[in-house]
């Protein structure tokens, strides 16, 4: 049994290089989860903290529960696989993997018993009097896992251990550390910058970009769901196609136009207008209407465009320029007539393809992909936030929704500014269901369509008054699949939103009044409030009890290390900050 | 066609040819230079008479074993066998102190972040800036104060305590081994202090050797310290002893110089390839 | 300082802006002292201020009992030191000693030279008492820190382990910190006092030493004696280090590449000959050349058979022959280190270079400009720095060769000597101290002045820091 846990972890070097920014990540027992991402994104970092070999700069980490930030390497519970094997180059291979025993002065035949369990599992039982020196490549990879195997660790990490190999043994030591995982039943955290590698061997990937979190899927939903065109790109080879397009309304449905613009976003007018029908289904995943009308990114993957003829519908005329015939498939790099864009298109092996004279192509649209031209997300995603037009009142205790229907409290207390006349509410995708449940907004809906994902689902479903309702339930979950339903919101998962569309009410409770304009002076490793606070006259010791981010702004929320207290203030946001760190609150000096 | 292709390979061999001819010349005319002085030596310490003046132009007219008798049998003035102890003595004891300490400096420095490193290596690389000797007089003075002039343990002392100040070639040696083994072995649960012990020692061989090597000559041949510190000709090291000598005991001066030249030369000889791997790994990466 | 350093190479060119650097940085760091010294103020407990009053105080409030001991002990057994020895140490160092001794009347006067290195020791003490000090109150206001972040205070034990893991380094540089700063650092502060002070000549103990200020140095450049031997002595110097310096660096590389030629062979017997010279302990050499050059010597001996007249190769009007002797030595004596260095560059370096180069067409004189040398000037820029300082600073060669001659024209020095010599003869065989201490600074500044503008241009500098 083994889980991790890393919450808002951080890495920043010395000089102020932040290499690792808010990394939240929920690693499950005997999962396989790799780490991904071009050079210098971070994911190395990240897993070395996870190792304890690098310092977490803030956040925490826990492993089964515990608190792992300032705990030896060795105290984890973790064994770490390296790129160039860092094998001890003057011990056998056995006295390397009896290394880590008998510092823990493991009994001598269970030291024995262990290493030779390990050496037959990963076929090197003829090699343990060998030096490192003497053994190829491929076996000085084995004798590094096997020296991880036999610590029987809770945590495996391998930070690219393949690499360093040559193509044939990389294939071959992919599937035997498959096979490994399978076997020890263990959590498997795997870095890799090799997209094949992480799509074959993990349970769910790590997409990572410059210290950021991409996104984090099973292998087939990073590759059919990407979640912005980072991923989308950089998983599949050839890559997307992408192009600049523009949504429009076309009678019921939507199409996309694709469409070039010059360097100050204008659109100059092309030669030959290619316009796609939009599906219905895709169609109804927009995350969000204003999109129609404006610049966006279209995506498409050279497996999902097919050859085509003249005259059907949605064909498009290109000229073949280069014909890669890889045997598999056959790769077209080709040029759209009348156009500037080019496109790559991976056929079917053996396709005849006429390079240079005009053929035609057509894109499968039920796979097409829509980001945002600016930062890159997808437009087909399920919305975090299903903001619904509904009557808001403040009364004086307690906040009243849908004309009486919902009365909370909690809500009440939780709202940080005053909600004006035209306030909305936001229901979370993530915390709606079905299933009926007390002290919960009732919300009749007509069920659209149900999209699996695989480990969730997601309900797309409407109101009376036609506003879409999104619901993501559990794979397990039991979901209407059509037609009338109700979607109950627990009071948790209901926010006030003013009408420009910014948060009203705090995620958590947090303590009245709020201290605004409260700074937080940094030096070293101690932090301190800088505020007037009634009744703290020295400095006071507090414990940040929570976080909750409103934009420029974060609400922080903190208690009293002796007094037990509840402070709040409205402090500038930053990565820093994590639940649990400790704080002072310092008055100003009166002069 | 041939007679064409003929001409330019035979001007080529014989180029080459000419080329080998030079290189050897060259060879045996370096040898030369470096090897006479030495045989020179070699041959006064066997001369008979041992005054300079009395040589054949170089050599000597006479050859036995005189000198060497005189020198260990003759203590009266020149206790030669005396000074050979007390510089075994010296040398050894600071070969083993000083590369103990440079070796443990140079791991340090090499491995661990600490606030204090930058400035330390700063501070040291001024340090030697200033002139070997510039603080002799008060060396002189403070080993007065501690009692310690005319002691051979003073001269060790200072000798061991200077060692750290050269760590830098054994720290370009401990750069080269990959942090990935000591990460390693941190995670296999080995403190610091076994890492040093059981992994960074073994691999540090070349450097150890060279340490100890370089450590164990330079008291060995040092004759500015054991001058200053070393007052009664009883305590003398051979370096000193054998500067008092005057040129009409050239022989024993030879005899002396042959006697402690060659332990050094004979230990050069065995360990020059640890030398050059030491000496390279710590110049070419600072 | 190593800011410094780097930016000079990136942005020499214009001292304006490297300045304005400098200052928005310096200006950044002491904000940030000032803001951790007010959050100081702001957030320690009384724990804390407890230990600021008496070492150790806060420790034992937080039940850290061996630890608090220990810097009470401390603090205990300086303030002993200072009241029986320290105090005193520190006023001597002011004052250099006030009652003069007198042997005829039995007055035991004042060793103001002792009293100097016993001040300098006891500021050393005063400094490691401070360091120690704030180390106390840093150590409790962690503490604090930890207990404010629901951690327990560390037990003694565990950070007794500590210093063989995680603080290994503390163990481990305690003893040769400790010896160099006894050995090394001491005796170099003192000197740099002396330089400053009357010491030498006819003011040693029992008569009283004081301070002068820059008097020395005044001298060094305005005392026509001195002053006049200085500069010779100085243009000598750098000439020889310059010269020597080229002439073992390029005579030891052309000596690997020769043995490093594909034609030779018996690379093991020949390269024994220079390892023959560089393992023979270095007086030795130097004698027997000396014995070798002399009046009665083996060459004079030859040219007097010849119907010669004798020659002072190293004699008293010997000049510029003297010199070259010198030059000549010191290339027979160091010049096999540098084969031996260079012989192993070579070895490491990558001989698809010179493939590549063959095919590209180039002859063997582009192949050793254009690859070789870039390649070992480039790897050996620290050895070529640490060699021109050793030869600046070259003290055995001419005082073996030529044995604390001394010249006319000269103050206490021959024409061959170099600042080192003359500060030996100057300081120890003379005890002009304080010229000698001051002539040590003045070398100091040349040399490092010289490495560090040659270090700071290297890449070799820079490859450290991407190195780490």
């Amino acid at each position: 049994m083994a889980n991790a846990e890393l919450k808002n972890v951080c890495k920043i070097y010395e000089g102020g290089v932040k290499a690792v920014n808010d990394f939240n990540l929920a690693i499950d027992d005997k999962e396989f989860v790799v780490f991904v991402g071009p050079s210098g994104c971070g994911k190395s970092t990240t897993l070395r903290m996870i190792a304890g070999l690098e310092e977490i700069t803030s956040g925490t980490l826990y492993i089964d529960g515990v608190l792992m930030n300032d705990v030896e390497p060795k105290d984890r519970d973790i064994s770490m696989v390296f790129q160039n094997y860092a094998l001890y180059p003057h011990m056998s291979v056995y006295e390397n993997m009896a290394f880590s025993l008998r510092i823990k002065k493991l009994p001598k035949d269970e030291i024995d018993r262990r290493v030779k369990e390990a050496a037959e599992i990963l076929g090197i039982t003829e090699y343990l009097d060998r030096k490192p020196k003497a053994l190829s490549g491929g076996q000085r990879q084995r004798v590094a896992l096997g020296r991880a195997i036999v610590r029987e660790p809770k945590l495996f990490l391998l930070d690219e251990p393949l690499s360093n190999l040559d193509a044939k043994l990389r294939v071959q030591m992919r599937s035997e550390i498959i096979k490994l995982h399978q076997r020890l039943q263990t959590t498997f955290v795997y870095v890799t910058h090799d997209q094949t590698e992480a799509m074959t061997m993990g349970t769910r990937i790590v997409v990572m970009k410059d210290g950021y979190i991409m996104q984090v899927d099973t292998p087939s939903n990073l590759y059919d769901h990407p979640a912005n065109d980072f991923v989308a790109t950089f998983l599949g080879s050839p890559q997307m196609n992408l192009f600049d397009a523009v949504i429009e309304r076309a009678g019921e449905g939507l199409v996309v136009r694709l469409a070039e613009f010059d360097d100050d976003g204008n659109e100059i007018p092309s030669e030959k207008n290619i316009t796609l029908k939009v599906p219905p289904l895709k169609a109804g995943q927009l995350v969000d209407e204003s999109y129609i009308g404006k610049k966006v990114t279209f995506g498409i993957r050279p497996e999902d465009i097919k050859e085509s003829e003249e005259g059907v519908d949605g064909a498009i005329g290109v000229t073949a320029e280069i014909v890669e015939k890889l045997g598999n498939e056959t790769l077209v790099y080709t040029h759209i007539t009348g156009r500037k864009d080019y496109a790559i298109a991976s056929y079917a092996a053996r396709t005849p393809v006429l390079i240079d004279g005009v053929s035609y192509m057509r894109f499968d649209m039920d796979r097409m992909h829509l980001f945002d031209a600016k930062s890159g997300e997808s437009l087909l995603r399920i919305p975090e936030v299903n903001l619904l037009d509904v009557d808001v009142k403040c009364e004086e205790d307690a906040v009243v929704l849908s004309e009486g229907r919902f009365r909370s409290e909690e809500l009440k207390n939780r709202l940080v500014m005053s909600a004006g006349e035209d306030a909305k509410i936001g229901l979370r995708s993530e915390g709606i269901g079905f299933l009926e449940r007390e002290n919960a907004l009732a919300v009749p809906v007509t069920v659209d369509e149900v999209i699996d994902y695989g480990a969730y689902k997601a309900v797309y479903s409407h109101t009376a008054a036609g506003q879409r309702v999104v619901v993501k339930a559990d794979a397990e979950a039991l979901v209407p699949s059509e037609g009338e339903a109700t979607v109950y919101a627990p009071v948790e998962a209901i926010d006030i939103f003013a009408a420009d569309g910014s948060r009203l009410t705090a995620r958590r409770e947090f303590a009245h009044p709020v201290h605004e304009d409260a700074a937080v002076v940094r030096s070293g490793r101690v932090y301190r409030i800088n505020a007037v606070v009634e009744g703290v006259k020295r400095s006071l010791a507090c414990r940040v009890t929570a976080l909750d981010v409103f934009g420029e702004k974060t609400l922080m929320t903190v208690r009293a290390n002796k007094s037990g207290e509840v402070y709040s203030f409205a402090v500038p946001t930053d990565t820093a900050y994590y639940e649990g760190m400790a704080i002072y609150i310092t008055p100003p000096r009166q002069k | 066609m041939r007679s064409y292709m003929k001409k330019p390979v035979g001007m080529l061999k014989f180029k080459k040819a000419a080329d080998v001819g030079l290189t050897y010349a060259l060879l045996i005319l370096v040898g030369i230079i470096f090897v006479f002085p030495c045989l020179w030596l070699v041959l006064a310490s066997f001369s008979k008479t041992g005054s300079l003046y009395s040589f054949d132009g170089f050599f000597p007219p006479d050859y036995s074993l005189d000198s060497f008798k005189t020198l260990f049998t003759d203590t009266a003035m020149y206790n030669y066998p005396q000074w050979f102890l007390n510089t075994l003595l010296v040398a050894s004891m600071s070969c083993i102190i000083g590369t103990l300490l440079v070796i443990l400096t140079a791991y340090t420095i090499s491995r661990f972040e600490f606030k204090a490193r930058k400035p330390l290596m700063k501070i040291t690389l001024v340090l030697g800036m200033f002139p070997s000797f510039m603080g002799m007089t008060a060396v002189y003075i403070l080993m007065t104060q501690f009692n310690m002039i005319n002691n051979h343990w003073g001269l060790i002392l200072i000798y061991s305590a200077g060692a750290p100040m050269g760590y830098l070639v054994q720290k370009g040696f401990f750069d080269t081994i990959p942090n990935s083994i000591y990460e390693a072995a941190r995670i296999d649960g080995a403190t610091n202090a076994r890492v040093f012990c059981k992994i960074t020692l073994p691999l540090s061989k070349p450097i150890i050797v060279y340490t100890a090597l370089t450590s164990f000559a330079w008291p060995w041949s040092d004759f500015i310290l054991p001058k200053l510190l070393l007052k009664e000709r009883d305590m003398y090291t051979t370096a000193v002893g054998l500067m008092s000598l005057p040129e009409t005991e050239f022989a024993r001066f030879a005899a002396g110089a042959i006697f402690i030249a060659v332990p050094i030369v004979v230990l050069y000889f065995c360990l020059i390839k640890y030398m050059i791997n030491g000496m390279t790994a710590g110049a070419v990466k600072q | 300082m190593e800011n410094k350093a780097v930016d000079t190479g990136s942005a020499g060119k214009s001292p304006a802006v490297f300045f304005g650097k400098v200052r928005d940085k310096l200006r950044a760091k002491i904000r940030g002292a000032a803001e951790s010294v007010r959050t100081f103020f702001r957030t320690a407990n009384s724990n804390t201020f407890a230990s600021m009053c008496f070492m150790g105080a806060g420790q034992l409030m937080y039940k850290q009992w061996a630890k608090g001991l220990i810097y009470l002990g401390i603090e205990v057994l300086f303030i002993v030191l200072i009241a029986l020895w320290g105090g005193e140490a520190i006023y001597g160092f002011f004052t250099l000693g006030l009652v003069r001794g007198d042997p005829w009347t039995g007055v035991e006067g004042d060793n103001s030279v002792v009293m100097l290195l016993m001040g300098i020791l006891a500021w050393f003490v005063l400094i490691a008492f401070v360091c120690t000090y704030f180390a106390n109150i840093k150590d409790c206001y962690r503490t604090q820190q930890d207990v404010a972040a629901g951690k327990c205070p560390a037990k003694f034990l565990d950070e007794a382990k500590g210093l063989l893991d995680k603080k290994f380094y503390k163990t481990v540089l305690f003893l040769p910190v400790v010896g160099v700063l006894v050995f090394n650092v001491l005796p170099i502060v003192f000197m740099i006092f002396v330089a400053f002070t009357d010491y030498g000549g006819e003011t040693v103990p029992p008569e009283l030493v004081s301070w002068v200020g820059l008097e020395n140095f005044e001298k060094l450049v305005a005392l026509a004696d001195i002053a006049d031997s200085f500069f010779k002595i100085l243009g000598w110097n750098i000439l020889w280090a310059v010269l020597s310096t080229f002439i073992n660096y390029f005579l030891g590389l052309g000596l690997a590449l020769l043995l490093n030629k594909k034609c030779v062979k018996g690379k093991a017997f020949w390269r024994a000959f220079p390892v023959l010279a560089y393992a023979v302990p270095g007086f030795i050499t130097l004698l027997g050349f000396k014995f070798m050059l002399s009046y009665g010597g083996p060459i004079n001996q030859l040219i007097i058979e010849h119907g010669g007249e004798a020659i002072g190769f190293l004699g008293r009007d010997a000049k510029w022959m003297a010199r070259f002797i010198g030059i000549a030595v010191n290339a027979w004596m160091s010049v096999p280190t540098t084969m031996l260095l260079a012989t192993g560059i070579l070895s490491n370096m990558n001989t698809d270079l010179y493939e590549a180069a063959k095919i590209d067409g180039a002859g063997a004189w582009k192949q050793f400009t254009r690859i070789t040398l870039p390649f070992v000037v480039f790897s050996t820029t620290p050895v070529l720095i640490s060699q021109f300082i050793s030869n600046f600073n070259n003290f055995g060669i001419f005082y073996f060769l030529r044995g604390g001659l001394t010249l006319d024209g000269y103050f206490e020095a021959s024409d061959t000597d170099l600042l080192i010599n003359w500060l030996y003869n100057l300081s120890i065989d003379n005890n002009y101290y304080s010229i000698g201490a001051a002539i040590s600074l003045v070398i100091f500044v040349i040399t490092s002045v010289i490495s560090l503008a040659v270090y700071v241009r290297s890449s070799a500098y820079k490859r450290e820091d991407m190195f780490r």
